[in-house]
């Protein structure tokens, strides 16, 4: 069998074989964002465009909703893997790494040598290429859907733009903590978004979902996006107690 | 039995996500709606029976029968949103946290329109066990790290 130079060095690479994925980091099992995104945007401001930074923080302080439109949306990377608040998982198979999320998002990112397409489609996950240095993992992502809501599903949220780039350097510094440093540069923003996201083992992984807000949100109607509280009690309520 | 709704050690993981929602606002403008139905600028709190924990994503739902004599049934059904089961996960809870007919007290953000229900913010068991809650329209729930919160 005659094999190629290039297929050789493919082979090469870590991760690239089954046998390679054992000299990988132990990521298995569900990872959850220490602290909600939400305390991490309020605390590090992402450095929006002036005239955007103003309309963002406006919306966001007016409360107004905005439902309709956000209403079950499916999830989007704009930076983030996780959806609003949900725990991430790792899949390591020969030349790739698929991270999954509980909102539903599935990324694919190839770590068999392959640059970056120079003419890539848009989407809702974007286009994403791996190389390990190390330990670490380093992801690029091109592609993302230009209407992908930054920096997360928000209400005041802002579509992200043509030019949306993310770079990732994902590792373990003990084996219960995993970081994630994301980097974005998009057209909204002023300067590069840089953030270190201190992930968690969950450990109570059995019990993890799929969160789509389609199911059982008493919050929002699904009909109109409006907000509401609905107390419709649940068809399996115990009666009262007795007294 | 409660008490075996835990596992026996209380992990790393856990201390530091409990102590993180100790620390930091819930951001409520954040989330995937806006809890403008509920009233963050007051927490109230009131003491019944567990009826029943909805455990389901995005919000978890925990319902209490609370005594009332002048009710037809001699009792009130409250209703409390709560945060998603993966951010409840990591603070500890579980989908049997709350046993049906045990007595709880619960700390909430009342519904603005009246109604006998609103925002988890907290409760406890009788035996003085604290279980925090996620989300909502008001600061986060501050668990004292000394309470008797789940050994």
């Amino acid at each position: 069998m005659i094999t190629t130079a290039g297929a050789q060095e493919k082979t090469a690479l870590p991760g690239a074989t089954y046998e390679s994925i054992k000299t990988l980091p132990d990521w298995s099992g569900w990872w959850g964002l220490e602290g909600p995104l939400s305390a991490e945007f309020q605390r590090v401001r992402p450095p929006l465009k002036p005239q955007l930074m103003e309309s963002f923080y406006k919306t966001l302080a007016s409360d107004v909703g905005g439902f309709r439109d956000l209403y079950c949306r499916p999830n989007e990377f704009t930076g983030y893997s996780g959806g609003f608040v949900e725990s991430i998982e790792f899949l390591f198979t020969p030349a790739r790494v698929t991270l999954t999320s509980e909102s539903g998002l599935i990324r694919r990112i190839y770590t068999d040598g392959r640059s970056l397409p120079k003419d890539v489609d848009f989407t809702t996950t974007g286009t994403s290429v791996g190389h390990w240095e190390g330990q670490t993992l380093v992801v690029e992502t091109v592609g993302i859907d230009p209407k992908a809501l930054y920096p997360q599903l928000t209400p005041a949220a802002i579509a992200i733009g043509r030019n949306a780039q993310v770079t990732e350097r994902i590792f373990l510094s003990n084996p219960e903590t995993l970081h994630e440093v994301t980097t974005v540069a998009p057209d909204i923003l002023a300067a590069p978004d840089k953030r270190t996201r201190v992930y968690s083992r969950v450990h109570r992984s059995a019990a993890l979902q799929i969160s789509f807000c389609a199911n059982h949100d008493r919050a929002v109607d699904p009909r109109t996006g409006k907000q509401r509280f609905d107390m419709t009690p649940p068809p399996d309520l115990p009666p009262p107690p007795a007294h | 039995m409660i008490a075996s709704c835990f596992g026996l050690g209380r992990r790393l993981s856990v201390s530091i996500a409990l102590f993180t929602a100790a620390m930091i606002p819930s951001g409520a403008a954040w989330a995937h709606h806006s809890y403008a139905m509920f009233d963050g600028t007051k927490t109230v709190s009131v003491s019944g029976t567990v009826a029943k924990v909805e455990w389901a994503n995005p919000h978890v739902y925990v319902w209490i029968y609370v005594r009332n004599t002048s009710a037809p049934s001699g009792y009130d059904l409250y209703a409390f949103e709560n945060g998603s089961t993966g951010v409840l996960s990591r603070l500890g809870w579980s989908k049997s946290t709350f046993t049906i007919g045990e007595q709880v007290t619960v700390e909430y953000w009342p519904l603005k329109d009246g109604r006998t229900g609103g925002h988890f913010v907290k409760a406890t068991h009788v035996d003085g066990r604290v279980e925090a809650g996620a989300g909502g329209p008001g600061p986060a729930t501050v668990v004292p790290r000394e309470s008797p919160v789940r050994k």
